[in-house]
Formats: structure tokens, sequence, C-alpha cells
């Protein structure tokens, strides 16, 4: 492992946690309709789209497991589905697409959507709590749509990371 | 794209998944595990911080962005009241002396002399969670244990859920995980406090299983009956605003606002010891009755 990618992930792994901690925080980022961001999503995403494959997956389980600690609810969930996406998105990242702000957008967009859904689903509707379709409508959307508003500054902010804190060797 | 899915990185992320599952199944029946309170060491210390740093800087932001004018208005303002106070004053330190003896007597009578409470403050609030729940500094190195009620000087709060050594995990009232044995103060009508989404976000509770002659009306205030042994009876949960029919069944239901803004709240009281505190989980858990056990209206 070079110098550079140590230093960078070690400045990727900082970020995902003071991300996190600044979600949790009380009143640090202002409600929209009564919606707050799961800010650590956009991170791990834009991170997957400039990382190879395990160290995509292993910053997509970090976020996640941060995610499932904030939540309170069963620790592993946001880690597994988190862990996966990164994975995928890395893969496609190398293979098939060219990482774009365009792809970090329909990136983020897709995935976020379906975090949102399996949490509304396992969380809100299995727990057999009352008005689903209200919960949907009033709070996951929301928080996806702010979640994903996101996108920009973190894709933009992990580039210049990734570019930055580079070897020779990498590029 | 076939060598990724055959690499080491898919064995790893094959692995991985294995050892998320396994996780999950564990954290779904014992709470809190070892990565857990791992986790709570890691991000607790910071959050403290952040949140100190946030409330000292909303409260800086507030004052620097009044104008002069206002400012001179709250100073004539604040003038008139130290002339005011100053004429008080005369008759403090007879006030105080009576104050005093009335305090002893009222110590004395008091029913919450059995109360431990250990104060805490709010660190995290997490996005996801629609019910406002929240994570406080204050663990069972403190002394908080799972479902001890969570209280401010205005009323309830929620209970505790979950414990580790330096933060505990608060359920707030507006969930719909909380029902609370309750009563009408002015008439002595009881019910079962619970809430739904809808409700949560009009920041209303319901006061359940009114009979159909129910005399609970607008203004009366709800207070805790203490049975169920999870919360001290007379701790106020909030005032009714309307008497509504049920739409399920010939009950009727009072909607209650909360005393507490339980989304806003900072500081938060936890009650460690009480009396009579867990008798009737006690009871309930060595009966074999299941209806028993939901009798109290308390917590799952």
């Amino acid at each position: 492992m070079t110098r550079y990618r140590g230093f960078r992930w070690f400045a990727y792994a900082l970020e995902i946690f003071v991300v996190f901690v600044i979600q949790e925080t009380p009143g640090l980022l202002p409600p929209i309709y009564g919606a707050r961001p799961v800010a650590v999503i956009p991170v791990v995403l834009s991170i997957a789209l400039f990382e190879n494959e395990v160290p995509a997956m292993m910053f997509g389980l970090f976020g996640g497991l941060l995610v499932d600690f904030g939540f309170g609810g069963v620790l592993g969930f946001h880690g597994l589905v988190l862990s996966l996406v990164c994975y995928v998105i890395s893969v496609m990242a190398s293979n098939f697409v060219k990482t774009s702000f365009v792809t970090s957008m329909l990136v983020s967009i897709t995935t976020t959507a379906a975090v949102m859904l399996l949490n509304w689903a396992c969380f809100y509707v299995l727990h057999g709590y009352q008005h689903i379709t209200y919960a949907l409508t009033a709070h996951y959307i929301p928080i996806f749509i702010y979640t994903v508003a996101l996108t920009p500054i973190t894709y933009f902010f992990n580039r210049a990371l990734a570019v930055q804190i580079r070897s020779d060797e990498e590029e | 794209m076939k060598d990724a899915f055959h690499s080491t990185g898919s064995k790893i992320l094959a692995a991985v998944m294995v050892l998320m599952f396994c996780l999950m199944l564990a954290t779904s029946n014992s709470g809190t595990t070892l990565l857990g309170k791992f986790l709570g060491r890691l991000t607790t210390p910071m959050q403290r911080i952040s949140t100190l740093v946030t409330n000292n800087a909303s409260a800086t932001a507030k004052a620097s962005g009044e104008s002069k004018e206002q400012l001179l208005a709250e100073n004539k303002k604040l003038k008139n009241e130290v002339n005011g106070l100053n004429k008080k004053l005369v008759n403090y330190y007879s006030y105080q002396q009576e104050n005093a003896q009335l305090r002893k007597f009222l110590e004395l009578k008091s029913q919450n002399q059995d109360f431990k409470p250990v104060t805490a403050s709010v660190v995290g609030r997490d996005p996801a969670n629609i019910f406002g729940n929240f994570v406080i500094d204050e663990g069972s190195q403190n002394g908080v244990a799972k479902n001890d009620p969570v209280v401010t000087e205005a009323g309830v709060v929620g209970w505790v859920s979950d414990v580790s050594q330096s933060y505990s995990r608060v359920i707030t009232i507006l969930s719909p995980d909380t029902k609370i044995s309750a009563i009408d103060k002015m008439n002595r009508e009881t019910g079962v406090i619970g809430c739904d989404i809808e409700s949560a976000d009009k920041n209303l509770l319901k006061l359940q299983y009114l009979s159909a002659g129910t005399k609970v009306k607008a203004g009366d205030l709800i207070v805790t009956n203490g049975i169920g042994g999870i919360y001290p009876h007379n701790l106020i949960i909030g005032t009714v605003k309307d008497v509504k029919h049920s739409q399920y069944d010939v009950s009727f239901y009072a909607e209650v606002t909360p005393a507490v803004s339980v989304k806003d709240a900072h500081d938060v009281m936890v009650i460690t010891s009480f009396a009579g505190q867990g008798q009737a989980l006690k009871e309930a858990l060595s009966s074999p009755s299941p209806s028993q056990a939901s009798s109290g209206g308390s917590k799952p």
C-alpha cells in the first residue's frame, strides 16, 4: 500500500466519521419539512465511485454500521446493504460507466431510494405501525430528497480527495 | 466484469454479507453488542462535544441577530425590571425564611422523595428515526437502567430502551412503542396513552379506551397513574385538547397535547429509582397470564 493510498483512506474514514457526528448532532443540520438527511449515504457512494471494490466495500460497511448505530435498530442492516451496493458501484465504475457528476447523481438517487424503501419496509411496515403510506410520503421521501441533495457536495469533495491524494502508479 | 465477481474481492464481499447477517440476527434479539458498545465509545464523546458547540453557537447567533433598536428596547425593559426587583428585594429575606419553612413541609409531604434522578443531555437524534427517539450522554455507569422513565421539569418525555456504559437510548412518548397507563387528574378516569405517526407529527398523544360516557374534556390534566411499575404516579403527561370517537369501536379517545416539546428537548432527567419501580413487571413476569403483563399499560 502506497503512502498516498493510506493517507487517502484515512481521510475517507475521518470524513465518514465527521459526517456521521454532524448528522447525529441535534440542531446542526437544519430540518426541511421536518426531515434531516442521512448524510453518510452519499458520502460512501461517492467514495465507491473512486475506489477499488474492496476498499469501496469496506467504507460502505463502515458507513453502514455507523448508520445502524445511530438509528438504534438492528446492527448490520445498513452495513450489509451499503457494503454490497458500494462493491457493485465500484465494479460498475471500473468496467462499465464513466465516473461523472451525472453518474454520481443517478447512483445516489437509485441507491438512496432503495435504502429508504428497505428502511420503511423493514422498520416501519413490518413493525406493524399504522399509517404506512403517510409515513412514506411525509417522512421517508423528504429524507430521501434531502439526502440526495447532498450528493453534489460529497461527489466534488471526494473527487478532489481522490485526485489530489493519489500517487503516479495509481494513475 | 466476470473477474470482478470471481475475484478475492467477491469472496470478501460474501464473507462480509454473512457476517452482517449474523450480526443482524444477534442484535435483533439481544440489543447492544460488543460492536455497538465500541461504536458508542467512539462516537458518543464526539457527539457530546458537537452538541455543546452547536448549542453555544445557536445561542450566540440568536444574540448577535438582534438589531440595535431591539437591543435598546430590551435594555429599557431590563432597567424597568431591575427597578421593580429592587422594590421586591425589601421583602426578599422575610419571604426566604418563610420559604425555607414551607419547603421543609413540602419535602415531608412530597410524594417524589423516593426519586433518584440523573440529569442528562440529548447528544444524538438520528434523521432516519421518525418518532424523535434520541440518545443521552448518561449510561449504566451513572445508574441508568433499561425501562427507566425519562422526564423534564415539565413532564414525561419517554423511557430508556437500551443502555450502554456511557450512553442510553430513549424512546419518546411520540413513538407507537410507548404505552402509558394514565389518569385524568380532574375526574379520575383512566386510559392508555399512545401515539401514531400522524398524531406525532401534530405533536399530539392519544388517551385511548375511554368509555362511551366519558367525562374527560378539553383542558383536563393527564398524569401517569403509576400502575405498571415503569412510571411513578402523578407525572404530568399533558392536557386534553379534544375528545373524539374511535373509528374502530364504540370507545372514545382524547387528543392530548404533551407537556414537553419532545422533539426539541435538550436536557432531560432519568429517574433511576422510585418507590414501586418494577413491581408490576416482576408480577407480570412471574405470572403465566399474558393479559396481566399488559394490564399496566406500560411498555412492550
